[in-house]
């Protein structure tokens, strides 16, 4: 072989690893670059995929519920009920511990009062108390001008009849009141308490 | 006497009441009248763990979850009290945990905790596991059940949690954090 031939043949190879080097390198980074792209985009979907498992998984810390469920049965009435009880409970009871007790108390009003009382409002029952309460105490006089108040208001009603009776008999004058009696028993009808009265004033 | 008895009877009524409108209202899914309501009537309902635990998801369900603090002392006493216990204790925490790395920049390296199917832990294990892209003071970040924008801002003079949610159905919701 001519030495040109095999210089020849050299430049050749040398043009040829010249074009193919670069073509090569571009090649490998193409590869490669392709091999880490379809690395991550696996990684990635395995990643999604595993934190997809790790959300529905059972080791997740999930709230009960079953409250929910309790919710529907409750009857609050029953605590009403109790409230009301321990009200019931509470008000009997007094700040010092002790339950209370219900006083009833009979007090007897004042005289004098009564007579206000009366002027403020006059009734018959009132007058009718009035004449009793003086009679109680002796003072006949008195009892009677209330017992003709209170015959005043209403003429019908026996008691301010039989209480001016009573009086005139404590003051002496029997005869007075056997009149009074009669006219009673004569204008206002048949009363067995007159009658009985008026027996024992002829009867004395 | 008798006017303390019609008292208190109508305050056992009103009592009863009350209670039976919260629950209606929870059923109905008013959790914010349920939330708001039962802090007033706290009182009232902490006899019972149910109505603790109903006023505890009415408030979770509205972001109040500070209210949490409260129901987590009285919830004791079964497992199932127990397990809500931890639930709203978890969230209660990411929350904070949450508040204190955004406001104050706090570092929590190597922070593992439990999970839970609430916003506050998805976005917190997105966060801590800096499963996210800031942008603009915005850390935006996706799972697979939507995607989350979570940033601070100033609301009413105070500074707020935010998480912007986007459901995969296309649903936005705004949550925000004190």
């Amino acid at each position: 072989m001519h030495r040109y031939e095999l210089l020849e043949k050299k430049w050749k190879k040398y043009r040829l690893k010249r074009v193919l080097k670069p073509l090569f390198f571009i090649l490998t980074i193409t590869l490669l670059s392709i091999g880490a792209f379809y690395f991550a985009k696996k990684s990635a979907t395995e990643e999604k995929k595993k934190e997809v498992v790790t959300h529905t998984s059972q080791n997740i810390l999930l709230p009960a519920k079953e409250f929910e469920k309790r919710l529907d049965g409750k009857k609050f009435y029953q605590k009403r009920k109790a409230v009301a009880k321990k009200a019931q409970k509470k008000a009997r009871i007094s700040k010092n511990g002790y339950p209370h007790k219900v006083l009833i108390s009979n007090k007897r009003a004042d005289i004098k009062e009564l007579e206000k009382n009366f002027y403020s409002h006059p009734t018959y029952s009132k007058a009718i108390l009035l004449a009793q309460r003086y009679f109680d105490e002796k003072d006949y006089k008195r009892s009677l001008h209330w017992a003709l108040k209170a015959n005043e208001i209403n003429k019908e009603d026996e008691r301010s009849w039989i209480i001016f009776a009573k009086n005139l008999v404590k003051l002496n004058k029997k005869d007075k009141a056997a009149r009074v009696l009669k006219t009673y028993i004569l204008h206002h009808g048949s009363s067995q308490e007159a009658k009985e009265m008026l027996k024992k004033i002829y009867g004395r | 006497m008798n006017r303390a008895l019609i008292l208190l009877l109508i305050a056992g009524m009103s009592f009863s009441a009350d209670l039976s409108k919260l629950v209606k209202e929870y059923q109905k899914k008013n959790y914010r009248y349920v939330c708001l309501q039962g802090a007033k009537e706290f009182n009232k309902l902490k006899k019972d763990p149910d109505l603790i635990t109903m006023y505890a998801f009415s408030c979770l369900n509205i972001d109040k979850i500070d209210r949490l603090s409260v129901p987590i002392i009285f919830l004791k006493n079964s497992p199932e009290q127990r397990k809500n216990r931890a639930y709203f204790s978890l969230i209660l925490a990411q929350k904070n945990l949450l508040t204190s790395a955004l406001f104050d920049g706090e570092k929590f390296d190597g922070l593992s905790v439990p999970n839970s199917d609430h916003i506050i832990s998805r976005v917190f294990n997105l966060f801590f596991n800096k499963k996210y892209k800031l942008n603009n003071n915005r850390y935006n970040m996706k799972d697979a059940f939507g995607s989350y924008t979570l940033y601070k801002e100033k609301k009413k003079g105070r500074e707020v949690l935010v998480i912007e949610e986007k459901k995969n159905d296309g649903k936005k919701i705004i949550h925000y954090y004190r």
